[in-house]
């Protein structure tokens, strides 16, 4: 990393921190954190190591880095630096209302109502960011992330973060709903391709009009008889929307004919109601493409989605909504195979009717899948225990490692937010949490957390 | 080296071929295995006279997975095509009897070949079962709680009444209207078909008149149309009469004998009412129930019904009545011996973990046993549970026996499958191996591989001799 390892950087830096402190007597803006060890998550875990934040952001990570006198201080010779972690899902503080059927349009963040005790109890907990999603089957709606800062509501949230979230753990109603939701994107693809197609005939008839005036329009007729019963063999509701189309081509025309030459009109597509508007840009594989978490219940549900969905190239997030008993383990070689990336609650789940004792994180990271954790208490007050329940899993046989990357990078990454969050790296958003302990001991504390380099618990002890 | 995976219809022939060399080497009957040697020499018999005929039984239409030479037609980005074979101590074709020392070759699921003496592509998946018997995969008429309700859709690959079925050696159940597979782990190949079948209700006076009224309807149409297509040939004006749909359709299908009726009738009064309306209308049908049919079995068979029954299933007699009626063992035995093609079902269509000689699916083969013991013969119960319900489900050309071009669905038994001690070791759905003994946790345990080797002479379980303990070698006869 730049400013720990290279001298000049360093010294770079140094002028830039004198220059600014020559200023200001205090440097209210610069923050250095000195701590007995700093987990990078991304990088290498320093021992001991320095994290410098300037407005909110990360400026330098490094063993050994100078910096001006005046800048505020943390030093924490024996504490523990990582970045905040992050609640890929949960449903804290929101309204108890579920949806059924396809309602991608919406977002949790309509029905959020965050209480200022838990935002509290969050941010004594650690936690970065937390990804709310809507209730119920189907498609209920995208998930909404917010940071438990404090403040309004609005400020809280990030916007563009999160993901689709999609049900399938109730079948055979999820499968269906989704097969519809695709094949209603799909057929609005068509409708605006066909819709297209006509309005490109339509004016090239216009420009043959403007040239040759006989030729043009015989040519034109032609084209245009052609194309009609094409429309028609497609598909059943084309029938409707075609005898649409000619009545807009006719109207059109009787106007151009009326007023002469006008200006060229730019192509309207036609409508995509906005609950299929993710799905038509999940097909087109466009880049305001939804990122989607598909909830699995048991194993069958990725034998069902891969059945019904595989051909669509969707490469979704998983998250398993399993119990005590729970026979995801089928699921996993399917999911490592693929790499994929799977958020589930960090338990020692049980084969079905037995007593036989499952690592499920383990299993899916020596498979090659991403392991990111889901707290298994949805609760402020179980928020608090997640690390150590993480920890429980490493105590079976995780490594550390992927447990640290699946509390704080792989959900940041499911979120888009992995260039925000979730690391210790330059450019990314100070949100910090020091311990003083490793977080998978048992006994260890959050001392103090850093939200945009802003100490935000705990809160009368400012430094 | 690989050799040209045979055409199906040349397959049938060469298989033919090879299953009577295969046939060469009998196996002396002796001790235990008296029984299905003297099928074998059955089955040759059989086999012989039915050799000639095997092709033109065989449906034309070639199946996508058993044209090969097709698919290569295509080009090489085909994918690879899946090889699976048994070699089978003893293979029970069902059709053909017995086969000794042969083996079973599949391509994607279906089978390829049936000899002695094939050449395996490489890369063929081989299960070695040559001290075990090889049945067709047992096939359950009627089911509950083993699939989903919309099977396609929701049935639960890894579900415990799925992989307890298949331990039972059960490889397709009939579900509601479909036909399913029980394809553990994969939904490939899930769903064989949907029931032809049209449900008659005869429950009371009331639904009695209303299929009478329907089937007087739907032949009322049928004389319409006739006399309306005289008058055309003569050359008069007439009017097709207008086609019944919904309902009408399908009592118009069951009157063409495009479909078959499925029914409820126990007692001999219902059996009697159904196969005098069958007998009157023309429409041949599947009895479900049929507990006093043996009271009535030549005019069923005469009817050309088909019975769906529980050997085990009890009905008091009716001590009022001078006629024979109530249960009687030989139910299924007198059915058969007036040629009523059966398919044999426990009481409980589901799956039960409540004793291990429960009456449920889950010993679909000791129901049989049941039929055998009430003087049904053998081969005429394993067909009542493999062929049987196959045809009546309309599913015969793809299931139900161990022929080439069917689907390779086995089971693989370490003695006789209708011998109550018989646990089925492997259960293979469409070329994959889908339940195996050593992994389930429930049967495990029982006459383990693991701990007895392969060695399967072992001394009886029941009754123990004095002193003998399971885990030992053979006691020596």
């Amino acid at each position: 990393m730049g400013w720990g390892t290279d001298p000049r950087v360093a010294l770079v830096a140094f002028a830039v921190c004198a220059a600014a402190g020559a200023r200001a007597q205090e440097d209210d803006g610069l923050l250095v954190i000195k701590a007995g060890t700093v987990i990078t998550v991304s990088g290498e875990e320093l021992r001991p190591g320095v994290v410098v934040v300037r407005d909110g952001r990360i400026e330098a990570v490094g063993a050994k880095i100078e910096v001006p006198p005046r800048a505020r201080r943390v030093e924490a010779p024996r504490g523990v630096l990582m970045p905040a972690w992050i609640v890929p899902r949960s449903r804290l503080g929101l309204a108890p209302y579920t949806r059924t059927g396809n309602a991608a349009h919406r977002s949790a963040a309509d029905e959020w109502f965050p209480r200022p005790d838990a935002l509290r109890r969050l941010r004594a907990a650690g936690v970065g960011a937390v990804a709310l999603v809507p209730a119920g089957s189907g498609v209920p709606g995208s998930a909404a992330v917010f940071r438990p800062r404090g403040g309004a509501r609005e400020d809280m949230l990030l916007p563009g973060a999160g993901y689709l979230r999609i049900s399938f753990a109730a079948l055979p109603g999820d499968k269906r709903t989704l097969r519809a939701a695709f094949r209603a994107a799909e057929q609005a693809i068509e409708r605006e391709e066909k819709a297209r197609k006509a309005f490109e005939a339509k004016r090239a008839k216009e420009k043959d009009k403007t040239g040759d005036k006989g030729k043009g329009d015989a040519k034109g007729r032609k084209g245009s008889e052609k194309k009609e019963p094409g429309g028609a063999k497609g598909k059943k509701d084309p029938a409707g929307k075609g005898t649409k189309g000619s009545e807009g081509k006719k109207g059109s025309e009787g106007k151009a004919a009326a007023k002469g030459k006008k200006a060229e009109a730019r192509f309207v597509p036609p409508p995509i109601p906005p609950n299929l508007r993710p799905f038509v840009e999940l097909l087109r594989s466009s880049k305001h493409a939804p990122r989607l978490v598909v909830e699995i219940a048991r194993a069958r549900d990725l034998v069902h989605f891969d059945d019904g969905f595989a051909s669509r190239k969707l490469r979704p997030c998983f998250f398993f909504r399993g119990g005590e008993e729970s026979d995801l383990f089928h699921a996993v070689p399917a999911l490592g195979a693929r790499g994929a990336t799977v958020l589930l609650a960090p338990r020692i789940s049980y084969e079905p009717y037995t007593r036989t004792r499952r690592n499920l994180a383990a299993e899916l990271d020596r498979a090659g899948a991403r392991v990111g954790f889901v707290p298994l208490d949805d609760t402020a007050e179980g928020f608090a225990k997640h690390l150590f329940a993480v920890g429980q899993l490493v105590r079976e046989g995780l490594p550390r490692e992927v447990a640290l990357r699946g509390v704080t990078l792989v959900p940041a990454r499911v979120l888009g937010l992995d260039e925000e969050l979730g690391s210790l790296a330059k450019g990314r958003r100070a949100d910090l949490l020091l311990l003083d302990g490793d977080p998978f001991a048992p006994g260890a504390h959050v001392r103090a957390v850093f939200c945009d380099g802003e100490q935000v618990w705990p809160e009368e002890k400012r430094q | 080296m690989r050799p040209t995976p045979p055409r199906r219809r040349v397959g049938a022939a060469l298989g033919a071929a090879r299953l009577l060399e295969a046939a060469g080497p009998l196996h002396a009957p002796s001790g235990a295995h008296a029984r299905a040697a003297g099928l074998c020499v059955l089955a040759l018999g059989v086999f012989v006279a039915g050799a000639a005929s095997a092709q033109s039984s065989r449906p034309a239409g070639p199946r996508p997975s058993g044209a090969p030479s097709e698919k290569a037609a295509k080009g090489e980005e085909e994918k690879a095509p899946r090889w699976f074979a048994v070699h089978a101590g003893w293979a029970h074709t069902v059709t053909q009897g017995v086969l000794r020392e042969v083996t079973i070759l599949a391509r994607d699921g279906a089978i390829a070949a049936i000899g002695s003496d094939l050449d395996l592509p490489e890369g063929t998946e081989v299960l070695d079962a040559r001290r075990y018997h090889v049945y067709p995969g047992l096939v359950a008429f009627d089911s509950a709680g083993i699939v989903g309700t919309s099977p396609e859709d929701s049935t639960d690959v890894y579900g415990l009444n799925l992989s307890l079925a298949l331990s039972a050696g059960i490889t397709t159940v009939g579900a509601g209207g479909t036909v399913c597979k029980l394809t553990y782990g994969t939904l490939e190949g899930h769903v064989l078909g949907r029931s032809n079948l049209v449900r008659l209700d005869l429950s009371s006076s009331a639904s009695r008149k209303r299929v009478r009224e329907a089937l007087e309807g739907a032949r009322a149409y049928l004389r319409r149309l006739r006399a309306a297509e005289r008058a055309k040939a003569r050359g008069e004006k007439a009017q097709a009469p207008k086609a019944p749909r919904g309902k009408g359709a399908s009592y118009l299908a069951l009157l063409r004998g495009e479909r078959r009726a499925f029914l409820r009738a126990s007692t001999q009064r219902e059996l009697r009412f159904a196969a005098e309306l069958a007998l009157r209308y023309g429409f041949s049908a599947v009895v479900d129930g049929a507990v006093e049919g043996w009271t009535v079995a030549p005019l069923l068979g005469r009817a050309g019904f088909a019975a769906v029954l529980s050997p085990r299933a009890r009905r008091r007699p009716d001590e009022r009545s001078n006629r024979p009626s109530g249960w009687s063992i030989e139910n299924a035995a007198r059915l058969h011996a007036a040629g009523v093609p059966l398919a044999l079902l426990p009481r409980s269509r589901g799956i039960g973990t409540g004793g291990l000689a429960g009456r449920d699916l889950f010993t679909l083969a000791l129901e049989a046993a049941f039929a055998v013991r009430g003087g049904l013969p053998e081969e005429a119960a394993l067909e009542a549970i493999t062929l049987g319900p196959a045809r009546m489900l309309g599913v015969a050309d793809q299931i139900g026996s161990l022929e080439v071009g069917k689907d390779c669905d086995l089971v693989v038994v370490p003695r006789d499958l209708l011998h109550y001690e018989s646990l089925p070791e492997w259960t293979v759905v469409n070329g994959r191996v889908a339940y195996d003994k050593e992994r389930d946790t429930l049967l495990r345990a029982v006459r383990s591989r693991a701990l007895n080797g392969e060695n399967l002479d072992l001394p009886p379980l029941w009754p123990r001799p004095p002193g003998s303990s399971t885990q030992e070698g053979p006691a020596g006869e």
